[in-house]
């Protein structure tokens, strides 16, 4: 079962044409590698799916609101641990009882129970992407999308991120991840690599570069 | 050496490429000294021009038409229109943003001044008194006993300094709290990418600016409280409608904010915002809003221009309704610019904030 489906899309900020006819679906489960040189149109493409901004052109359907974490957390900095999770739980639309669960599984999942009163700009960069991750999808979105993710992360908290992506997968949620580190694209389901705002080639990492040499040739 | 020529004219070339390829630096660089020469050379005058007066002739003396049309004829004086008798001279004081009302009486001319900017009272006081002086010096004849001249301040009797600087001080701690603070906050909101996650939910553009707007707008209505508070402390009588007064401040607060937002939305630098803040807001409202120089009397384009400014209608309402005891009626123009403004900033902002998101 679909989860997403983008049809033909196109959106031109003239006199760039950032993106161009691009169609693809989203399944079940699936992590779906978004990859592409700066100014390929990922970026472009991903708000129109998050429906920032509109497609000139194509339709962009979700399996109900998408949950999206961009490259600059989008947490408040000021407020603490909690009270970030109750601020986006609430603008979600979660109840008060399971903002509560919610709060108590993520901060004992990320090891954060006695931070839950730090500001978040006290915390470690690793901290705060495995916060901003869970913020994103704390109304349980069927659709994540995720922004370049691992952007200014070190090697280990790379790691703990695309965990807590295949984790989140193998719950059913389709997840859209844009990343411009070519060895990510192998911790992904499918991938889709765009050029000059056009999809150039859509399948398996093994169908579309079986290593990161053929890969690079996409980007030349 | 030749070498380092080359290098430092690298830097040149690369500073001019960079000022001219960003827009907000040319704008800052171009439009501030501009804004500043405008706005000053408006504003540095302590000269009170075109004059609006009333004027009295209950007697019906044709002595007193004679001395009307000579003050008509003084360029700095504009005859605006009569009344028939001293009852009416606070009506005249609500209409045609009159100065003065000179009342020609049996035994005595009366010239009573609007007292509200003791300044600005002072100005008129001299100008009208002294073409009524030489009215009675070398346009009446020798043997016509000379009437006095009395000048009474009203709503202000003894010129109290305070009642000047109170309104334009109101006036600053809104423009700096309403406007550049909250634009500063809806900046940050976009840098931290937070803005993008909020336009997700089920909230709408305007429904999220209530939400953002809302606790600014209620600390304001705690400056609107300190407001009052400070009238008290320097013993201003607020003779109007409390109510209305305070309820035209709390619309004041909303129009700065409005002004912010329209800034904050389509500036993504806060050093921008900041200088933008600056001269667009900061400076044309301090200095052109009639606070530190006599400004109502500009006319043309650019007096409609200064009372479009939320600040010069924040002042004439503060005036007229504190302490003038005027209703909404008569302030009605001010409201209405205030009103403009906030529904100006907020259509102007609402592109600039969809824009921006796409962008950034």
């Amino acid at each position: 079962m679909n989860l997403a489906e983008i049809n033909n899309v196109s959106k031109t900020f003239p006199p760039v044409k950032a993106v161009r006819g691009v169609s693809f679906s989203l399944g079940e489960g699936e992590v779906m590698g978004l990859l592409g040189a700066n100014g390929a149109g990922k970026t472009t493409l991903i708000r129109m799916i998050c429906s920032l901004i509109p497609p000139d052109s194509g339709t962009v359907w979700t399996a109900g609101r998408p949950g999206y974490m961009c490259q600059s957390f989008s947490l408040v900095e000021e407020l603490s641990v909690h009270e970030n999770i109750r601020y986006y739980g609430t603008l979600m639309g979660l109840s008060r009882n399971e903002l509560a669960r919610r709060e108590e599984e993520i901060t004992e999942r990320l090891n954060l129970v006695q931070y839950r009163g730090t500001p978040v700009r006290a915390l470690s960069s690793g901290y705060r992407q495995g916060l901003s991750f869970s913020v994103a999808v704390i109304a349980d979105p069927k659709v994540l999308i995720l922004d370049e993710p691992t952007s200014g992360l070190d090697a280990v908290a790379r790691r703990k991120m695309w965990k807590m992506i295949h984790e989140r997968a193998s719950m059913g949620t389709g997840i859209i991840v844009s990343t411009h580190y070519l060895d990510e694209a192998y911790y992904c389901s499918s991938l889709s690599l765009l050029r000059e705002g056009q999809l150039i080639a859509r399948g398996t990492p093994k169908e579309v570069a079986p290593d990161e040499q053929s890969l690079l040739r996409y980007f030349r | 050496m030749q070498g380092k020529f080359y290098m430092t004219g690298a830097v040149i070339w690369k500073e001019f490429r960079h000022i001219f390829r960003d827009r907000v630096s040319c704008l800052i660089l171009f439009l501030m000294p501009v804004a500043i020469l405008f706005i000053l050379g408006y504003a540095l005058s302590f000269e009170v021009r075109h004059l609006n007066i009333a004027v009295c002739n209950p007697l019906h003396s044709q002595r007193a038409e004679s001395l009307f049309v000579r003050l008509d004829a003084n360029n700095r004086v504009k005859v605006t229109g009569r009344i028939d008798t001293t009852a009416d001279i606070d009506k005249a004081f609500a209409r045609d943003n009159n100065r003065a009302v000179l009342v020609w009486g049996e035994k005595e001319i009366e010239i009573f001044v609007d007292g509200t900017s003791a300044l600005l009272g002072d100005n008129v006081y001299n100008c009208v008194g002294a073409i009524v002086a030489d009215f009675i010096t070398d346009g009446m004849p020798p043997s016509v006993r000379k009437p006095a001249i009395t000048t009474r301040f009203l709503y202000n009797p003894a010129l109290k300094k305070e009642y000047m600087p109170i309104p334009g001080l109101v006036m600053m701690i809104f423009i700096i709290v309403s406007a550049i603070v909250f634009g500063t906050a809806v900046n940050r909101e976009k840098i931290q990418g937070s803005y993008k996650l909020l336009r997700m939910t089920k909230l709408s553009p305007l429904e999220l600016i209530a939400g953002k707007a809302l606790p600014y707008f209620l600390i304001s209505l705690v400056h609107v409280f300190a407001v009052w508070l400070s009238c008290l402390w320097f013993g201003i009588q607020i003779v109007g409608n409390l109510a209305l007064f305070l309820s035209i401040t709390a619309l004041f607060s909303i129009s700065c904010m409005s002004l912010g937002l329209m800034l904050a939305a389509w500036l993504d630098r806060p050093v921008d915002l900041l200088i933008l803040s600056f001269i667009l807001i900061f400076l044309p409202n301090m200095l052109l809003s009639g606070f530190l120089f006599p400004v109502s009397s500009i006319t043309g384009f650019f007096g409609a221009v200064i009372h479009s400014f939320p600040g010069t209608a924040y002042m004439s309402v503060f005036r007229d309704v504190a302490y003038k005891g005027l209703g909404v009626y008569d302030a009605w123009p001010s409201i209405a610019v205030l009103f403009g403004n906030i529904v100006a900033g907020v259509l102007i902002a609402l592109p600039g904030l969809n824009k921006r998101v796409a962008l950034r």
